[in-house]
């Protein structure tokens, strides 16, 4: 396996932090409607530094739901001197969601933000290793790969929801807008769409005028992974999205999660272990910035093979 | 496992499932007993000792609805994962299991009242070598829980064939018996119930060692053949 190694630079543009997902963009472009088949990608494939041959959608004309959509090879990732990840490998499935486990400090969010290169708005982050997302075969993290164009293809949702001021419509519509799209029919159809698929539509359908803020805590989480569902993006990265909100606006996003599971790639980030258990399909845990165990949730729940894992996830000591 | 070296964050979790433990293994004990006063009432011909298992099994009862408890607690407020869940399933099986080993020996019990006639007291003879194997069946079983050692388990749960043949046994004998003269049938059937009782007392025994296993090694057992398994170490 090859692995590269640079130093992260910050974007030379100007970044709108709060969604890197949606707000990164640069309008000319890849235009929404998900990934295709076949036929993208092949001017990535020959940078590519992976020698790695791995069941990827896409390599047989046609995608899989055992297939492995992100792969994550051999990553180590420093914040300036400190080592915060090491050696890292971990297949993301397609369409099925994965979650990150483990304790404060243990790496997980920083793994997180490795997919959507989000450290590199901070000079003197490195990362080493490969982060392949299929079927393009884009090396994620890979020196020649444009933050921009990863970001597009990747959605991001936070622990707080953070709408823009502006209008429920608007935010949906924002990472279309950005994205070029100015056909009224298509803006009002994707927005409606992904209000749907975010189990709001019912909720605002009458009111999408209104301003995001006046909405409730959940509502405002929803909005978030509608605005994030509206550009079809290829992997969508959860970093506790639940964990503002009471129990049942956390049923709801749960609910959600698991339903959306079904047609796009997921990796969640959590601190809540039995929402773990109830939402992923795949679990990862992780220690002191080492993967120490992944597999499917059943077995990690039930007989999981690592003794720290078992350590872990019954609330004994490590 | 509460008995293991490390210990919850929650020593209050640790407490409650050390107690449920006790639960678990207290029942068994007094399963042992049951079945011990069971077969010394029939073969002793002892009556008062036959009333006294009878009256017993209602204690035998009572642990059961109250080890069940601690075991529902316990899910609904620690929602345990891996092996502490893992405990909390076989401590809920294996206390149906306890449960009807006591009624079975509650059942021997009763053929003690009735069976003492001098001409069925012939026909024992075949019974304390099945009674010696299930009592020790059953003693080995509840050994392996309280241990939690899952190669024991396997021996214990190899055993149960011997138990079976010796029923076979048994069973070929009185048939042969009732045969050659029909007055013996009324007696006859009622030992085979008690041998029957006895090796219910054994599967039941069985079934104690596959969720030992389980609880070990995280392995459903049940309806394989053991003789194909092959127990690995966690890393």
């Amino acid at each position: 396996m090859n692995r590269t190694a640079y130093t992260a630079h910050a974007p030379s543009s100007g970044t709108d932090h709060t969604n890197p997902a949606t707000a990164n963009t640069a309008p000319d472009e890849t235009p929404p409607g998900g990934e295709g088949p076949t036929g993208r990608g092949s001017a990535n494939r020959e940078h590519s530094p992976a020698t790695v041959k791995v069941d990827v959608p896409g390599a047989n004309g046609e995608d899989s739901p055992s297939t492995v959509k992100v792969d994550v090879r051999g990553l180590n990732f420093w914040y300036g001197d400190f080592q915060a990840l090491t050696d890292i490998n971990l297949p993301i499935y397609y369409q099925h969601v994965t979650a990150l486990i483990g304790a404060s400090g243990c790496g997980k969010s920083t793994l997180l933000r490795c997919f959507n290169r989000m450290h590199d708005v901070q000079g003197g982050n490195h990362y080493q290793g490969a982060i392949q997302m299929q079927p393009e075969d884009i090396n994620l993290i890979g020196p020649e790969t444009d933050p921009m164009l990863v970001r597009l293809k990747i959605g991001m949702v936070f622990q707080q929801a953070n709408p823009f001021p502006k209008s429920i419509f608007e935010n949906v519509a924002a990472g279309l807008r950005i994205r070029g799209i100015k056909d009224r029919t298509v803006l009002q159809e994707t927005v409606e769409r992904s209000l749907q698929r975010a189990a709001l539509w019912d909720e605002v359908k009458d009111r999408l005028d209104m301003p995001a803020f006046e909405l409730s805590g959940g509502q405002q989480q929803r909005l978030c992974i509608a605005r994030t569902l509206a550009p079809e993006p290829e992997l969508l990265l959860l970093d506790e999205p639940t964990s503002s909100l009471d129990p049942i606006a956390t049923a709801k996003i749960e609910d959600l999660i698991t339903r959306l599971g079904k047609e796009v790639t997921i990796l969640i980030v959590t601190h809540n272990m039995q929402q773990a258990a109830r939402i992923s399909d795949y679990t990862a845990f992780m220690h002191l910035g080492e993967l120490i165990e992944h597999d499917d949730t059943e077995t990690m729940f039930t007989n999981p093979h690592q003794e720290r894992t078992e350590s872990y996830i019954t609330g004994r000591f490590g | 496992m509460p008995d293991r070296n490390d210990h919850h964050i929650s020593h209050r979790y640790d407490q409650e499932l050390e107690a449920l433990r006790d639960d678990v293994l207290n029942m068994g004990s007094k399963v042992e007993e049951q079945i011990d006063s069971a077969v010394r009432a029939l073969t002793e011909g002892d009556h008062a000792l036959a009333e006294q298992t009878i009256r017993e099994d209602h204690r035998l009862n009572s642990m059961e609805v109250e080890a069940d408890e601690k075991a529902v607690s316990l899910l609904a407020r620690r929602t345990p994962a891996a092996r502490d869940l893992r405990f909390v399933m076989t401590a809920i099986k294996t206390i149906t299991d306890l449960e009807r080993m006591g009624d079975e020996a509650e059942k021997i019990a009763r053929m003690a009242l009735d069976l003492t006639s001098e001409r069925a007291a012939k026909r024992y003879q075949a019974l304390p070598n099945i009674s010696e194997a299930v009592r020790n069946q059953t003693r080995n079983a509840l050994d392996s829980l309280a241990s939690m050692d899952a190669e024991a388990a396997l021996r214990v749960h190899r055993e149960d064939e011997r138990v079976d043949e010796m029923f076979e046994g048994i069973f070929r004998e009185l048939l042969t018996y009732m045969m050659e003269d029909p007055r013996h049938i009324s007696d006859s059937i009622d030992i085979l119930f008690v041998a029957k009782a006895l090796e219910r007392i054994g599967d039941h025994s069985k079934n104690i060692t596959e969720y030992v296993i389980y609880l070990v090694h995280g392995q459903d057992v049940r309806h394989t053949d053991v003789n194909d398994l092959d127990l690995e170490d966690r890393d």
